[in-house]
């Protein structure tokens, strides 16, 4: 299909898009206050991308914007190449939002609320129909689709949230803290979902949690914000490894054996080593080789350890570095 | 774009039913108004022209009520239940929200007046299709009335917040007495009858009972229609001000 010719559909143009969402500049000011500052960013399609930052960090009022409900204050925004503020309408048809606890009408049924939804954005008929009946398979509330809002536990309330959020077969899918409240097994399934829409649906996912093993699991790149601004951005490895973030090795040995290992100390990459009630505790440099000389050490002396473990830094840690550092 | 329409007519429409209270809107009150005004025309053994003025009065009073309830509550069903930002984040428009509410105001008004008008003749054999056509263009006055009314409301409560839920029961009672409807204008203190003059429901009550009463009615009509078509544009405008202004300030994400 050539650009240009009759048959090329928007659809097709937006396929043609390497970045899904474009911040540029972007500030939102009330007053004095200042929400978010010149943030910028470029989300890849079909992408998970994660937006960090404690409470009050900005990261609502940056899904806000972008699901234009929140107008800048300076600077653009753009989804799939349509501007939030000039190209609104355009946006919305592509957009689909979920936060965390979302409500709805309270005496109205799932598939009720499925069905008001859809018809707003304009499915009719047999379309419509056919699309509810696919969100509420896809989120499995079948059961309970002629249940009262009000009657629906947590989960399933975030459930029709979520289906609600993907009725009008968005592009873009911004998820503000969308497992917040669910059990382990029903967070799973989202995070799953998830997963599969931007795998296999090439859709773009802009994910804001606090669960931050969550977002390291789906999220091939993060941007952390505090005080509305912008404080690092990139891969989640990228960013624990720039921080310099130590991998800690631990094992059990007796106290005989623990003072044989000082020599540790003068290992390559080893920064710190300590020793704690029967435990041996290692601070080294994240790489495997250090892990490899550790071990060449302990056979060495001939020295027999009990459970051995090497842990990685996680984001969470890399997080609060970043928060406490700003 | 009817789908979008209708979908706001499809929410009211399922609130209604599943509440006694929504439903109670549509048929008890408007009943119990217009029995209130029978029997006690019936007690003071009225003349003709009181008829017109105090069931004519209840007919419109209950019109204008529904029609301008469909379009408030259209905004205040979501307002209630926190879920405004569902629909703003559609592909619904303004256009779309005031033609399905006022479509599901203009509807519930219509069936009221139908089964009132059916016990009215019964009752007290009085029949309000006697105005003949000029009732539907009053009926019509009223509800481009009750939408631009409904839509500063909405305007309000979107740029300031629930305070001013209140209008939607107060405004009815104060635009009615301003609207002289079961009294003629000149009874109205002189001070206020400029503002009387401005209502296009003042013209639309005055039309029909005109009608009734064998008198010109057509000024009233006409002027009631160009009132009415000019404060439901206005009032159009200044809902899309108001919903782009909450996005600046940041309100429509609270509601």
């Amino acid at each position: 299909m050539r650009l240009g010719s009759e048959s090329f559909s928007t659809e097709d143009s937006l396929k043609l898009i390497m970045n899904a969402i474009e911040c540029t500049g972007l500030s939102k000011k009330y007053g004095e206050f200042t929400a978010l500052k010149d943030f910028n960013v470029s989300v890849e399609k079909g992408s998970v991308f994660g937006l960090l930052g404690p409470n009050g960090a900005g990261k609502s009022t940056t899904i806000n914007i972008l699901a234009t409900l929140l107008t800048p204050s300076s600077g653009s925004a753009k989804i799939l190449g349509f501007d939030v503020q000039t190209q609104a309408q355009e946006v919305r048809a592509w957009v689909g939002i979920c936060s965390g606890a979302s409500t709805f009408f309270e005496d109205l049924t799932s598939q009720e609320i499925l069905n008001y939804y859809a018809m707003l954005y304009g499915l009719g008929g047999q379309a419509r129909d056919k699309k509810v009946s696919e969100v509420i398979e896809m989120f499995g509330i079948s059961e309970f689709k002629d249940d009262q809002f009000r009657e629906l536990s947590t989960g399933m309330r975030q459930k029709t949230a979520l289906a609600k959020s993907l009725l009008n077969g968005p592009q873009v899918w911004l998820l503000d803290e969308p497992t917040l409240g669910l059990d382990v097994e029903i967070a799973r399934e989202v995070r799953e979902i998830i997963r599969r829409m931007a795998s296999e649906e090439d859709v773009t996912v802009l994910l804001t949690s606090h669960y931050l093993f969550e977002v390291e699991e789906l999220c091939q790149e993060v941007a952390v914000i505090n005080h509305g601004r912008k404080i690092a951005q990139g891969k989640p490895s990228q960013i624990k490894k720039e921080l310099g973030l130590l991998d800690v090795i631990s094992f059990t040995v007796n106290a005989l054996d623990a003072k044989r290992l000082s020599s540790l100390q003068r290992l390559k990459g080893v920064q710190a080593v300590h020793y704690l009630k029967g435990k041996m505790v290692l601070k080294t440099m994240p790489s495997p080789s250090v892990v490899g000389s550790v071990v060449d050490e302990l056979e060495k002396r001939k020295i027999r350890v009990r459970d051995l473990e090497v842990r990685k830094p996680t984001l969470e840690e890399a997080f609060l570095r970043l928060v406490e550092d700003a | 774009m009817l789908e979008r329409a209708y979908a706001f007519f499809y929410k009211q429409w399922l609130k209604t039913v599943r509440g006694w209270a929504e439903s109670a809107w549509i048929t008890v009150y408007p009943l119990v108004a217009l029995f209130t005004a029978g029997f006690f025309l019936q007690f003071v053994k009225g003349d003709p022209t009181a008829v017109v003025y105090l069931i004519g009065g209840t007919f419109a009073w209950n019109f204008y009520n529904l029609c301008q309830k469909g379009v408030t509550y259209g905004l205040l069903y979501d307002v209630w239940d926190h879920c405004l930002k569902h629909s703003m984040t559609s592909t619904a428009t303004v256009f779309d929200f005031v033609l399905g509410n006022a479509a599901f105001g203009f509807v519930t008004a219509l069936f009221s007046f139908a089964v009132s008008d059916v016990l009215s003749i019964i009752f007290f054999h009085f029949d309000m299709l006697s105005a003949g056509p000029v009732l539907f263009v009053s009926f019509l006055i009223i509800l481009l009335y009750s939408i631009a009314e409904a839509l500063v409301i909405n305007s309000l409560v979107v740029l300031k917040g629930y305070q001013f839920v209140s209008l939607t029961w107060i405004l009815t009672g104060i635009v009615m007495v301003l609207s002289a409807v079961y009294y003629p204008v000149e009874v109205l203190p002189p001070l206020v009858q400029p503002i009387s003059a401005i209502l296009p429901t003042t013209y639309a009550i005055e039309a029909f009972r005109n009608a009734m009463l064998g008198k010109e009615f057509v000024s009233d009509a006409a002027t009631g229609l160009v009132l009415s078509i000019i404060y439901a544009l206005a009032s159009m405008a200044l809902f899309s001000y108001a919903i782009k202004r909450s996005k600046q300030t940041g309100f429509l994400s609270k509601l």
